[in-house]
């Protein structure tokens, strides 16, 4: 658990720092094939320990009326009651956050599978 | 915001092992028919053949309902009332009722001829209204033997649009006018009762069974805030984000069209390359954990004209493994309108150009914001949605001003059956709808853009009850 | 007679000068009349601007849905209520027979305490047998309304004509016995048909010599055919009564009876005339002539003529008829009466200024289906609808009877038809119940309209007025088909079906015969719209009253016929008389109005433009120009006339007397005519009665004409009383008068004067000069050149003035007769784009010219942007070498005319389209034709645009740019560019021809080998539609391919739905052969190319 941890950790730094790209929590996902929220926890626990440091966080809240919502005012998140849940989503080290997405193998990562069984094509198709 | 990171992130329950989301039974109808196959296409034809097979096929819904309703015995200020086979079969001094098409004659309809005379044919079309609310617009109903115009303090009140067929009573009022009294519709339309699975309560105490509903995604690598609530809406279908229970119940998520922003030819294939792009990722990520129906919209690169083929494979090569037949399982491209079945629900999609335009005949434009009055609302918008369903057409201004395929021997857009659900996309908001008519339910889904409402509905099989996930930013 | 054009054209611009201030009411109330609904039940009348509602649309909010569904039989209450209100409305609408004809007389009329009063359309001389008044038969039958609406045919007795001759200074002239003698004399020769004679003091018109009236022999004839008989023995002396007229002698004052009767009276065309109680009597029932409700008698002293001014100014209700046929036709023949039935006849009558028609029905051979809100009369044969129409037009009755091309078509064919089937009570139409109408033939031929074949039928007591003969009159069209004219005037497209398709319609069912009865009705509404929208009936009204002659002349004869009548008029006021002049064939010529050489180019400054007002009236009244005042050397000096004060010389040596020793009858006309415009002028100012108005705007533009035919009609070598010394002195002052102007301003706006530049005159032409005062302020040159105007017109008698009317800024100045330039009138905003003598409107151009020329101009004038207009025409020229220009625009039409000296491209494609298709275009049609590419001659490159487009033909790009657009084009940039650089564009362009052409041929070749769909490398085999190296950019070459199929797509579903539109019906097929429309080729195209993609794309 700490060396993993400690792997991580290491991975943010160089990647906000080092590189000055922001950090996803998919990111560790994909990386270290954790589950969300083993993600989650270790972006929280990052930012504990990286309190002076100057990076900017993306944080996102889930609410019992299925409003999924990226915080803008951190001194004003909105009504505590209603909000189920709460995480830290990406670390961006630049003043303004570019979402890149990009496509993954995610399979042996998922939290959910898909029910049916992808069957691969045997020739290429006539136009691709 | 500290305390609340800490509430959750402290003590984080661990994740659970991977789990496969449920199976939904799902049938397409066989034959698709709003499937147009590219090498049998024939243009070399006119529109009025379709007209012809809409009043044919509606007129004789109309009649039984309307002999129902003004049977032989009823009269009107003494006079008995007679059916008029023809609509220039109507005669002064003579209460009677009558079966045709309506048809609109208004000031700001698009007029390609008026465009060529002036050489501005090619520019922008700007048009938000067809009608003018200096009242110069005319109704006019029309069979094949002619046209009489409509006049009458009833034609104000009820929604009339070109291509739709209904039965008027009332009487000649000035030469080649007619008054109009009383309407009515075509007669009402069988739908398949719900299955048994659906229906009893056994199912209630099991795990729902939802798919999701999202239209107008209208990707644009320009703007970050629309790729980041994108980036939201995959983590959430992935099951990252909120509840992986609630997420593991949605068997399928169905994109109703516009999913990408190219409103404008002047724009580059370049940026149109880059959307698709973009937009194969957010698919490649989602379809490894849920199946995706792709449905065109109007922006997106398909026909102009409705129906709207399914997207070509050479937009989405990223995707080749997912393109086969064998596959249509988990992502299947389907047409605009489209129509199947899933667990027993009959559900009728389309992705929102009719509603779009049977409403230019109806709200007037406001060039200014004082008009107390608000004609476009959510609660109008599902009357007209509403009225498609009665008129038992879903486009009726096609081909009028709803541009469309020239076909021959059918009308697609006719109702044969009423859906259980009616999904209408890229509207302006959320709303639905439970319709009662003729003894059958529809609920109808007024689904809005994702762009700019950042909503996704759940539609719930069992109890076709909707929620909604908001995404914001 | 150039003015007499130009003051047509004036008629038109004055119109089009209306349109801004009720452009609006019109284009609403065009809405409400859009044919798209109910035919022939659209509104009519010009006041009624505001929709009822009954037609106004919601704007509430839309529908909710009904959750109880409400049983009919609960609402009859209601119904019934609204019911009951709606049956007194249809009360009249019902069309019956009884509602056809006029209301009957009231029971109670009698002659002794009514005093008829009738607005008189039309006066034919006739005789009443047996009857005799002041010792003649001979009448004037006047037909005409009364206010009421009844029909009235009166005939004006004891009206004797007569000729006037100078009495022989000869002895015995003055003794009553020898002149008792002479009539004695003159009786024997001439079968007693002379009354008597007497003596009366006249002047001459022709000539001052003095002030002194001659004594003239005013000889009356019972009979009025008697006179030209009498007019000629006088003139060639084959008079021997005592040698008095040996060697013949001048008779004055000939003039047909009718006119000698309404000019003796008063009475004028259209105008009232009252006859008072007691003083006339009812024609005895036997002895009716007519189908009038009235037929009366009355002496022509006792009958009231009115002025049409004031209380009189208004017209009868006049029952207006509109009619259409349609026959039945043989493949490939234009319809012949001896051989194709008529198998429909529209009507559509309306009261004049009425809101809409009250009679809509059609006659139809074999049954046809009912049409709403008309009446359908469905017969078994042909001969009993051609009887029954002649039978529903007697009782109808109508005043007038309009359509389009009844004068050579309908009426013709008609009579023809019935001839053929021995109907033989057809031809009895006319209001004389024993009269037969006949077709004759007629050839009109006049300076002013040139010369014209058509044909005639005479109808008794009714008006007619072809509006076809109307427009052609009055407009210069590119088309006058129907078509045309309706998308001109009202703003309307029309579905056209070709004459081949009706013979399969009236073949199919009642359905299909009831939709051809919706077409015809249509065709018989359209003519009755254009002559409200024109004012036809409203123009030809007042001109009738201005000039005195009846209606019928208007579209019958010339100009001139109207100048005789007010001149007569005038004489006969001041005891003068006409001498009977042999009008010989001069071939005197006298210089012309002079034109100021153009100083070519293009000023990017304004040019103000300085008019005389009315040159050639103002003229006359300045100088006193008359036959009355036109003088000689030897009369002057016998008179001892002082010059400039007793007479002037004009510049070319004629003399005429001033205003002090005679006012001249023609400027007394000149100024009545002018003085009375003037007043119409300021009451339509103050007028706002929208009928009325039309009245007054008619009555002022007919004035207006008819001030500018005066001039024309002494210029008129083949005329009644032509005066070149008048003609030519009006245009002799007028060349002194422009370049009198040319010097002033000249010499008064020059640098050594103060002024800031030297103004220089760039161009004059008859009436006007245009000035470059040399400020590039608009504002400043505008004020310069109203000064200017004020300055030179104290140089000229009064009433001559010189206005500033506009300046052009800029202005392209091209040559003679040729400019274009942004017209303004005020400083504020141009009025618009004005051009002259320019090839837009070449009937044998293409259409393409013209919209090159005039977006040229456009982008030259208005956007002052020249580097975008040599783009346009650069872009322009490159769409025409990659066949990329729509085919309607490269179109040439002509008409086929029977026999061609030379071959000519139509002819030889016409006997093309006959051998390849059966039948093709007949003598009268017009001709569609593009020239193709190839080697041949032209005349036989001439090809059908619809199959040059179904089998992909190439244009022949070089006859387009060399033969149509080179000369037009170069004309306008030559002033901007220089000749070199003008032409420079042209000829480099010329080189890429051939290659594109060899380029096509091998693109041919390529394309029978697969090769990719990109790079067009030839494919192995195997392949898909993309090689190896483009397959990695699929995506992005399927979406151009798919974009291309996207934009046809939609404009395939807009032209087609358009087209539906426009043939208003959607459930039919549109079956619109119309090619003067500008989608018509574009629909055809749309479909071809959208197909072919369509099947590319399905390749992928």
């Amino acid at each position: 658990m700490d060396a993993l941890e400690e792997e991580t950790f290491q991975y943010i730094n160089e990647k906000l720092f080092t590189e000055e790209r922001p950090v996803l929590f998919t990111d560790l996902i994909f990386l270290f094939k954790i589950g969300p929220s083993r993600s989650k926890k270790i972006m929280y626990s990052y930012y504990k320990q990286n309190t002076v440091t100057n990076f900017n966080c993306i944080i996102v809240t889930c609410q019992k009326n299925g409003i999924i919502k990226v915080v803008s005012d951190v001194n004003n998140p909105g009504d505590e009651n209603s909000i189920t849940d709460c995480f830290i989503y990406a670390f961006n080290p630049m003043e303004k956050f570019i979402p890149v997405n990009r496509l993954v193998d995610q399979r042996d990562c998922l939290s959910i599978k898909n029910p049916h069984k992808l069957h691969v094509a045997k020739h290429r198709s006539k136009t691709l | 915001m500290d305390t609340l990171l800490k509430k959750f992130n402290d003590s984080r329950k661990n994740d659970s092992d991977i789990e496969e989301r449920i199976l939904l039974k799902e049938r397409a109808s066989e034959p698709n028919a709003f499937s147009l196959d590219s090498s049998k296409r024939n243009y070399d034809k006119q529109f009025f053949p379709m007209y012809q097979h809409r009043l044919t096929t509606l007129k004789k819904r109309t009649r039984k309902e309307c002999e129902r309703k003004w049977d032989d015995d009823f009269r009107l200020n003494g006079k008995p009332v007679v059916m008029k086979s023809k609509v220039l079969d109507i005669k002064g001094n003579q209460p009677c009722w009558v079966i045709g098409s309506i048809y609109c004659e208004m000031k700001y309809k698009p007029n390609i001829l008026e465009e060529v005379i002036n050489d501005v044919y090619g520019a922008p079309d700007l048009t938000k209204s067809y009608t003018d609310p200096e009242g110069s617009d005319e109704i006019m109903l029309e069979d094949e033997s002619g046209r009489v115009l409509l006049v009458g303090e009833f034609i104000r009140s009820t929604p009339f649009v070109t291509g739709t067929v209904i039965g008027l009573l009332g009487m000649e009022a000035d030469a080649g006018t007619f008054q109009v009294l009383d309407i009515c519709y075509p007669g009402p339309l069988p739908q398949k009762p719900l299955t048994f699975e659906t229906s009893t309560g056994s199912e209630f105490s099991g795990s729902p069974k939802k798919i999701a509903l999202v239209s107008g995604l209208n990707i644009d690598t320009t703007s970050p805030n629309r790729l980041l609530k994108l980036q939201l809406l995959q983590e959430f279908l992935m099951g990252r984000v909120s509840s992986k229970e609630r997420i593991l119940n949605i068997g399928k998520v169905i994109i109703c069209g516009n999913s990408v922003s190219f409103e404008s030819k002047d724009r580059s294939c370049g940026e149109m390359i880059n959307c698709l792009e973009e937009f194969g990722k957010f698919l490649g990520n989602i379809l490894q954990t849920i199946p995706v129906a792709l449905m065109p919209g109007e922006n997106d690169p398909s026909d102009k004209t409705l129906p709207q083929q399914p997207l070509h494979k050479a937009l989405l090569q990223s995707l080749e493994s997912y393109l086969t037949e064998e596959n249509q399982d988990i992502f299947d491209l389907i047409t605009n309108p489209y129509k199947f079945e899933v667990e027993g629900v009959s559900i009728l999609a389309i992705s929102g150009q009719n509603i779009n335009d049977i409403c230019k005949y109806i709200m007037p434009y406001q060039r200014d914001g004082n008009n107390s009055v608000q004609h476009d609302t959510t609660e109008h918008r599902m009357d007209l949605m509403e009225c498609t369903m009665r008129w038992q057409n879903i486009a009726p201004t096609a081909p009028d001003t709803l541009w469309t395929y020239p076909y021959q021997e059918k009308d697609p857009f006719l109702l044969d059956e009423l859906p259980h659900v009616y999904i209408v996309g890229n509207q302006p908001t959320f709303g639905y709808r439970d319709l009662s008519i003729g003894g059958a339910k529809v609920k109808i889904i007024s689904l809005p853009q994702f762009s700019s409402s950042g909503e996704v509905v759940l539609l719930d099989l069992a109890t076709l009850k909707s929620e909604v996930v908001k995404f914001e930013i | 007679m150039d003015n007499a054009e130009e003051t047509t054209s004036d008629l038109k611009r004055a119109g089009d000068d209306e349109a801004p201030e009720n452009g609006i009411v019109f284009e609403k109330r065009l809405r409400l009349q859009s044919q798209d609904h109910g035919v022939g039940s659209e509104p009519v009348s010009t006041i009624e601007i505001i929709p009822t509602d009954s037609f106004r649309k919601y704007n509430e909010q839309g529908y909710k849905a009904k959750n109880n569904e409400v049983h009919g039989k609960e609402l009859a209450s209601t119904f019934e209520e609204e019911l009951s209100q709606m049956e007194h409305e249809l009360a009249e609408s019902e069309e019956t027979e009884a509602s056809y004809k006029r209301k009957p007389l009231p029971a109670n009329f009698d002659p002794a305490t009514y005093d008829m009063s009738f607005q008189q359309l039309d006066a034919e001389q006739s005789t009443l047998h047996g009857f005799s008044d002041d010792g003649t038969s001979t009448v004037v039958r006047f037909f005409g309304v009364t206010e009421e609406g009844y029909s009235i045919l009166c005939n004006v007795t004891g009206f004797q004509h007569y000729l006037y001759l100078p009495v022989p200074n000869l002895p015995g002239t003055s003794d009553q016995n020898e002149i008792d003698g002479f009539l004695r004399y003159l009786n024997e020769n001439f079968d007693n048909k002379v009354s008597r004679i007497e003596q009366v003091a006249r002047q001459s018109i022709w000539g001052y010599s003095g002030d002194n009236k001659l004594p003239f022999w005013k000889i009356y004839v019972t009979y009025p055919n008697a006179l030209n008989k009498i007019r000629t023995a006088f003139e060639r002396g084959h008079l021997t009564y005592k040698s008095w007229f040996s060697s013949g002698i001048t008779t004055y004052d000939n003039i047909a009876y009718t006119l000698r009767l309404m000019i003796d009276c008063g009475i004028v065309g259209m105008s009232w005339i009252t006859l008072p109680k007691k003083k006339y009597k009812m024609i005895a029932d036997n002895e009716r002539v007519s189908t009038c409700q009235l037929e009366v008698r009355v002496n022509y002293r006792d009958l009231v003529s009115h002025e049409p001014e004031g209380e009189w100014s208004h017209s009868s209700p006049l029952r207006i008829l509109s009619f259409d046929i349609e026959c039945a036709g043989r493949i490939g023949v234009f319809p012949e009466p001896q051989h194709d039935p008529v198998i429909q006849i529209a009507n559509v009558m309306s009261i004049a200024g009425a809101r809409k028609p009250f009679i809509r029905n059609v006659f139809t051979v074999d049954s046809c289906a009912p049409i709403t809100g008309s009446q359908v009369f469905s017969h078994k044969t042909e001969v009993e609808m051609l009887k029954n129409w002649r039978d529903f037009v007697v009782a109808a009755d109508p005043d007038v009877i309009i359509g389009y091309n009844t004068s050579n078509f309908d009426f013709p064919y008609l009579l023809d038809r019935a001839k053929a089937l021995k109907v033989d009570i057809f031809p009895y139409f006319g209001r004389l119940t024993n009269v037969k109408q006949e077709v004759k033939d007629s050839v009109f031929s006049s300076k002013a309209y040139g010369t014209r074949e058509s044909k005639t039928v005479n109808i008794d007591g009714r008006l007619q007025l072809d509006l076809l003969q109307f427009v052609q009159r009055e407009y210069k069209l590119r088309s006058y088909t129907l078509n045309a004219v309706s998308a001109h005037f009202l703003g309307e497209q029309k579905e056209d079906v070709h004459y081949s398709i009706i013979t399969s319609l009236q073949n199919g069912d009642s359905e299909t015969r009831r939709r051809l009865a919706v077409y015809c009705l249509k065709d018989a509404y359209l003519p009755l719209r254009l002559l409200e929208k024109l004012m036809a009936l409203v123009n030809y009204t007042e001109m009738a009253r201005v000039t005195g002659v009846p209606f019928s002349y208007l579209l019958s004869r010339g100009q001139q016929i109207k100048v005789v009548s007010q001149l007569f008029r005038k004489c006969l006021q001041i005891d003068t008389v006409i001498p009977n002049m042999q009008s010989q064939g001069s071939d005197e010529q006298y210089e012309g109005a002079t034109v100021i050489e153009p100083i070519r180019g293009y000023y990017d400054i304004p040019i103000a433009t300085l008019d005389f007002n009315s040159l050639y009236p103002s003229i006359m009244m300045a100088h006193n120009l008359c036959y009355t005042t036109l003088c000689d050397k030897k009369t002057v000096e016998r008179l001892g006339l002082k010059i400039e004060e007793d007479y002037v010389v004009s510049p070319n040596g004629d003399y005429f007397v001033t205003s002090k020793i005679r006012r001249g009858i023609l400027p007394i006309i000149l100024e009545e005519l002018i003085g009375a415009r003037q007043r119409a002028k300021k009451d339509l100012k103050n007028e706002t009665e929208p009928f009325k108005r039309d009245v007054l705007n008619g009555r002022q533009l007919a004035l207006k004409i008819s001030a500018n035919s005066v001039y024309g009609f002494t210029g008129a070598t083949v005329g009644k009383l032509p005066c070149l010394a008048i003609s030519s002195s009006v245009t002799s002052f007028g060349r002194n008068m422009i370049m009198l102007t040319k010097q002033s301003v000249e010499e008064k706006y020059s640098i050594k004067n103060g002024f800031e530049h030297d103004a220089v005159v760039v161009y004059g032409d008859t009436d006007s000069v245009m000035v470059k005062f040399g400020t590039n302020d608009l504002k400043e040159s505008m004020r310069l050149g109203a000064e200017a105007a004020s300055y030179v017109s104290t140089l000229f008698k009064h009433p001559i003035n010189l206005e500033f009317e506009k300046a052009y800024y800029p202005y392209l100045l091209i040559n003679k007769k040729r400019y274009a330039g942004l017209y303004w009138t005020n400083p504020d905003k141009y009025d618009k784009l004005d051009q002259k003598g320019l090839a837009s409107v070449r009937r044998d151009s293409c259409p393409l010219v013209s919209i090159v020329m005039n977006k040229v101009l456009k982008l030259i004038l208005i956007d002052r942007n020249v580097e975008r207009a040599l783009a346009f025409i650069a872009e322009t020229i490159n769409q025409i070498l990659h066949n990329e220009a729509d085919i309607s625009k490269l179109i040439i039409s002509k008409t086929l005319a029977p026999n061609y000296t030379n071959p000519q491209p139509h002819a030889i494609l016409t006997e093309r389209m006959k051998k390849r298709d059966g039948f093709g275009p007949n003598v009268g049609d017009r001709v569609d034709y593009v020239i193709i590419g190839g080697n041949d001659k032209l005349y036989n490159r001439a090809e059908d645009p619809l199959y040059v487009l179904e089998h992909n033909i190439q244009i022949d790009s070089r006859y387009y740019l060399t033969n149509q657009l080179q000369n037009p084009i170069i004309s306008i940039i030559t002033p901007i560019l220089g000749e070199k650089r003008a032409n420079a564009m042209f000829v480099v362009k010329s080189i890429k021809i051939s290659t594109g052409n060899m380029k096509g041929g091998l693109m041919g070749f390529i394309k029978k080998v697969d090769s990719c769909k990109n790079c067009k490398s030839p494919l192995k085999k195997g392949e898909g539609p993309l090689c190896l190296n483009c397959i990695q950019k699929s995506g992005e070459l399927y979406i151009k391919s798919l974009y291309n199929v996207r934009e046809l797509e939609e404009k395939f579903a807009r032209l087609w739905t358009q087209c539906q539109r426009c043939a208003g019906t959607l459930h039919n097929e549109v079956l619109c052969s119309n090619k003067n429309c500008d989608i018509f080729y574009m629909r055809v195209k749309a479909k071809k190319e959208l197909q072919e993609n369509v099947e590319q794309l399905s390749k992928w």
